[in-house]
């Protein structure tokens, strides 16, 4: 096989097409790339981080070989069973390494850098894995062996889900698997959060006695298989652990640096005692919590995994270390930067798919006591010191939060740009309820993935159905044909001429949505089915409520089985609806086939026509004209929702959630010009609040308008807004105190997410011309951050576009 | 009754009296200052605001323009001869992209405080409420006292920002309905005064001092434009003025900013500023507060 899978981060950027911008005279001093650097006061910690972000990056072979032979050897075996085998041989035999200044063991692969292959799920790309097409952005390349490929085309997840749930032909050759596989065929769900205080309490061989305890009286065969599976992973992560000790002994006596030395002697001894014994030391915690969190990447849930409330979780650590003079608050800030480097150098997927893992801070109890504690200051402060774009950090809003700490907070944007961003404990507990959770679960929730919604230990969050806005109104337009005569139409969906009414029209709207709800939900059913079969991830499994009492997967069910819809460019969809009522049924300026045709021609030679449905009122501009359409797109979703959607194993109902992720750019690439006046291919809307360019009455309308969207009933599981300061927003005390009385103002009213970036666009431009001044310059994108130079031009375009507020 | 002549109204605003405040811009004002950054707000009637970039072409503007102000260039937007224009607004209501737009429209109280209201928990919070400006908001009193009377009945706090160029009586009347006083003060020199601002001193001064001897809450707003009032005299005058003024609440500087320029084109409008003037840098900007600063002047920053 060739290996061209080595190539340093930036060069990766580069050779994907990822432009840099032409090389030119810096326009600022350094005052402004110093805004986003790294801020450590530790300089190893610097120097690891540096390692980091210039780091190689690549795909690793070892995961995908050792899966291959043991399913192989294994092929009588339970699926559930040659998984967990297969990771334990994984972990018995991957290489080990440990970066220098590293002080956590434990990595995703074989080599730095490197990310593995989830064989037994898919081989596609998905803009994740490998790619023989160098044209493509943000791709690794290269090719995974014929033989790993041939053996699994028709048996891995993707080619049994094709065969068996779809009734498909296997297929002939590997070159037959296409290229583009949806993400959960490339990897587990993910958008989880483990539970891990059962493990500090009582290590791994806690968790390993709760199997063999469960072993008791009779079992299923299913069960028992499921036990089998959680045994031998455990195994597994324990025996890897044992392994990393010995790993760092060896190390501790190849080194001449006796410091280091003195470090990889106290490493190698927590990792022997953390392979089954519980923790004693907050440094003992994060590394156990390391090697359990790895192995969940490892067992296939990379995606979006926020490792539990840590500040919460580790409090007890610190304060015995501290009344034993064992630690300091400048060691805990520093394992915690060293903790948050581990966690994005085992992230990288390409440029536009970090992980989205996260970190969270904060929060209140559900009687409204605030948690805030000296670890959320000690770890929010070392999160944001490294500038990096993931983990994301996040902060949990509540009316009772500590001003000052809320104060810190906002100073801490300054350093990112973009961390933390908001969350409100008013209403997403509340939404939560809606969907049947308990209150006291509610007000555990953390965060996880983009903007979604989990419970450590209790929630699994599982993208359950589509909603196409935009489509809709499409379709609606066309009589469900599409402006170019693309689609066959849905079902019946009368010709616009019949549309009489905008009540008429709208209605025809929600019988597209209708149409593509239920086809997109039995869809993800097939997937989910697929899933349990076949997806299952048994050691995850351990850390989530009611799997070991039950002895069943993950994938079987926990406590909460949250499933949602997605959907994108929902303020767009407003937009449509508010220029399409003004524009055609209210001053008859066109008729619906006249914008239809407009909109087909990308309003070329429809000038005239674009700019009175430019002049419609606009979401985000706190205008009443519009109110009710924020309902009624809401309601368009949600009554076929409620209707369709049902959990299959537990009857619950579905939550919602807006997900752009990079999608405002790249949904906005793929969709032509739409009713609301947007051009062809120009992005949609990132996030709920306003349409690019169309927010003109600054941002306490943008929130009222963001207010009136029904977060806790209609977004239980999130959406998200982004609003853009310049720097002297956060810099000045005073007009600090401004930003923090309006927050308060929003989360009051209901707000559910909130996310601000602080960059001007002068900075942008200039990072744009000089890209490496600015190399660390982080930037929110929607759904994740990246280093703004690492993004596509594009993108960059559309992050300036973003109205600023002075 | 209760209408007035507004051109702007801005929400979260953070720089004009404390918290986040909603201002509105009152039209007209009986100064010229060379560096007026709003000088769309000097005339009290509507005035044809034009921006060629949004002009597309399609001419709707050329069949109702009755004076014939309007001609189409061979590069497709269209031109205004301001000459010929009246401001009648006839282009703009069939403008649909609003290249052309009328800028001052009459508007009642409640249409005003309605828009106010939205962000009233903001204020709450922040400690901001409704800032009038302009132009010179006391060119229409009526509309201003019902305003800041309205605001007042809804509990907001309240600021003017004025020059002081207006009759007493019509200060002392204003007076009980705002919270606070932006009061800017221009030049020292009597001589540079008339000629930067088009009017005598005297009045500004002789206003200032009543209404801070009749005991109104008062920051001082001084705006210092390079080449014209950037002098250590008309430095050393605010700290003298601000010693005779013991209850002033606080004096801010406004350094110079030039993004106004390109309203000139869009109204076709001039200036007598010179080309030249170009906003200070930071440390500009800080060596003239730290000057101040030095001369016992309290220093506010809003």
């Amino acid at each position: 096989m060739k290996t061209a899978f080595r190539q340093s981060r930036r060069q990766f950027l580069r050779r994907s097409g990822i432009a840099l911008g032409s090389v030119g005279l810096a326009r600022f001093g350094p005052w402004r790339a110093a805004a986003s650097a790294p801020q450590s006061t530790d300089a190893r910690m610097l120097a690891l981080r540096r390692a980091v972000v210039d780091s190689p990056v690549g795909v690793g072979l070892h995961r995908a070989r050792v899966f291959t032979e043991v399913f192989q050897q294994r092929e009588r075996d339970p699926w559930i069973v040659r998984k967990a085998a297969a990771l334990r041989e994984y972990l018995a035999t991957v290489p080990l390494y440990l970066r220098e200044h590293d002080g956590f063991a434990g990595a995703i692969s074989e080599t730095p850098g490197a990310l593995p292959l989830l064989v037994e799920l898919g081989l596609g790309e998905c803009g994740i894995y490998t790619s023989e097409r160098p044209e493509r952005q943000g791709y690794l390349q290269g090719r995974v062996p014929d033989d790993i490929r041939t053996y699994w085309m028709n048996r891995n997840m993707w080619g049994r889900y094709r065969t068996e749930i779809l009734g498909h032909a296997p297929y002939a050759k590997a070159d037959e698997v296409p290229r583009e596989l949806d993400y959960k065929f490339i990897s587990n769900q993910g958008h989880l959060s483990p539970r891990y205080s059962d493990l500090l309490r009582g290590g791994l061989a806690g968790i390993q006695a709760q199997v063999r305890q469960r072993r008791a009286g009779n079992l299923t065969a299913e069960q028992r298989a499921f036990l089998d599976a959680a045994e031998l992973s455990l195994e597994g992560v324990a025996a890897w652990a044992r392994r990393y000790g010995e790993f760092l002994g060896g190390e501790a006596r190849r080194t001449s640096d006796t410091g280091r030395a003195a470090e990889l002697r106290e490493m190698a001894r927590i990792a022997g005692k953390v392979a089954s014994a519980p923790p004693e030391t907050f440094r003992e915690a994060l590394q156990l919590i390391w090697f359990v969190h790895q192995a969940i990447h490892l067992e296939g849930h990379g995606y979006s995994c926020t490792p539990d409330r840590l500040d919460q979780l580790l409090l007890p650590f610190y304060e015995a270390d501290r009344r034993a003079g064992r630690i300091d608050d400048a060691a805990v800030v520093r394992l915690t930067e060293n903790f948050v480097l581990k966690m994005y150098d085992n992230s990288f997927w390409g440029p536009e798919h970090h992980l989205t893992q996260g970190f969270v801070v904060g929060g209140s109890t559900p009687d409204g006591r605030d948690q805030t504690n000296r670890l959320s200051w000690l770890m929010l402060e070392a999160a944001t010191n490294l500038a990096l774009p993931e983990p994301l950090i996040w902060v949990r809003w509540h009316s009772q939060i500590d001003e000052k700490f809320f104060d810190f907070a906002l100073t801490r944007l300054s350093r990112t740009t973009c961390f933390p961003m908001w969350w409100n404990d008013r209403v997403v507990p509340e939404g939560l309820m809606a969907l049947g959770v308990d209150r006291a679960d509610a007000f555990n929730y953390v965060p996880v993935g983009c903007n979604e919604l989990g419970i450590p230990g209790q929630l699994y969050y599982n993208p359950g159905a589509h909603v196409g806005y935009l489509p809709a109104i499409e379709a609606a337009l066309t009589g469900g044909k599409g402006y170019k005569n693309q689609w066959k139409p849905q079902g019946p969906l009368p010709a616009p001429a019949e549309l009489a009414t905008f009540d008429a029209f709208t209605a025809a709207v929600g019988a597209h949505i209708r149409t593509e709800v239920k086809r997109t939900y039995d869809h993800s059913m097939r997937v989910l089915r697929a899933q349990m079969q076949w997806g299952q991830t048994p050691f995850t499994s351990c850390f989530f409520d009611g799997c070991l009492a039950q002895a069943r997967d993950l994938t079987q069910g926990t406590k909460y089985n949250i499933l949602s819809t997605g959907g994108i460019a929902f303020a767009n969809a407003v937009d449509c609806l508010a220029s399409v009522r003004e524009v055609v049924y209210e001053k008859k300026q066109a008729t619906l086939a006249e914008v239809a045709a407009a909109c087909a021609a990308n309003f070329k030679g429809h000038e005239r026509l674009r700019a009175r449905l430019l002049a419609a009122p606009k979401h985000g501009n706190d205008d009443p004209r519009i109110d009710d359409l924020i309902r009624l797109v809401e309601r368009l979703r949600d009554e076929p929702v409620k209707a369709i959607c049902r959990d299959p194993r537990d009857g619950s109902p579905f939550g919602n959630s807006h997900v752009v992720r990079s999608g405002a750019v790249k949904q906005g690439q793929v969709t032509p010009a739409t009713p609301d006046g947007r051009l062809a291919g120009t992005p949609v809307a990132n996030s709920v609040a306003v349409c690019a360019g169309q927010e003109r009455g600054g941002p306490t309308a943008t929130l009222n308008s963001v207010c009136k969207l029904n977060a806790a009933q209609s977004w239980q599981s999130a959406y998200q807004v982004n609003i853009r300061f310049q720097a002297g927003m956060i810099a000045d005390e005073t007009q600090r105190a401004k930003l923090r009385a309006m927050l308060h103002v929003y989360f009051e009213r209901g707000g559910q997410e909130l996310q601000i970036n602080v960059v001007d666009s002068a900075t942008l431009r200039a990072a744009q011309k000089n890209p490496e001044q600015f190399r660390d310059l982080v930037v929110r994108i929607a759904g994740f951050s990246e280093f703004f130079v690492n993004l596509t031009p594009a993108m960059q375009e559309e992050i300036i576009a973003r109205t600023e507020h002075i | 009754m209760g209408k007035g002549t507004t051109f702007d109204l801005q929400r979260f605003s953070i720089h004009d009296g404390p918290g986040i405040r909603t201002t509105v811009f009152l039209k007209g004002c009986p100064l010229r200052c060379w560096w007026c950054s709003n000088p769309e707000s000097i005339s009290p009637k509507p005035q044809l605001s034009y921006l060629a970039a949004r002009c597309i072409g399609c001419d709707a503007c050329l069949q109702v323009c009755q004076p014939g102000a309007i001609t189409k260039l061979s590069s497709g937007p269209v031109a205004i001869d301001r000459a010929k224009c009246t401001d009648c607004g006839d282009c703009a209501a069939v403008c649909d992209p609003k290249a052309l737009e009328l800028v001052g429209r009459e508007v009642d109280v409640d249409a005003v405080m309605e828009i106010v209201l939205r962000d009233r928990d903001y204020y709450a919070r922040s400690g901001g409420g409704l800032t009038l400006s302009g132009g010179e908001p006391l060119l229409q009193p009526e509309f201003a006292e019902m305003l800041l009377h309205a605001a007042k009945n809804h509990g907001l706090h309240t600021c003017v920002e004025t020059s002081g160029y207006a009759g007493w009586e019509i200060l002392d009347r204003l007076r009980l309905a705002v919270d606070l006083w932006l009061f800017d003060y221009k030049e020292t020199d009597p001589h540079r005064h008339a000629r930067f601002t088009g009017r005598e001193r005297a009045t500004v001064v002789q206003r200032l001092q009543q209404l801070h001897d009749a005991g109104a809450p008062i920051l001082l707003r001084c705006p210092i434009i390079p080449e014209c009032n950037a002098r250590p005299d008309h430095l050393d005058g605010i700290a003298a003025l601000a010693r005779r003024l013991p209850r002033l609440h606080g004096v801010e500087l406004l350094p110079y900013f030039d993004l106004w320029r390109g309203k000139l084109d869009r109204f076709g409008l001039k200036t007598e500023l010179p080309a030249t003037v170009r906003p200070p840098s930071r440390a500009t900007v800080k060596a003239w507060n730290d000057y101040l600063r030095e001369r016992g002047v309290r220093l506010v920053a809003t």
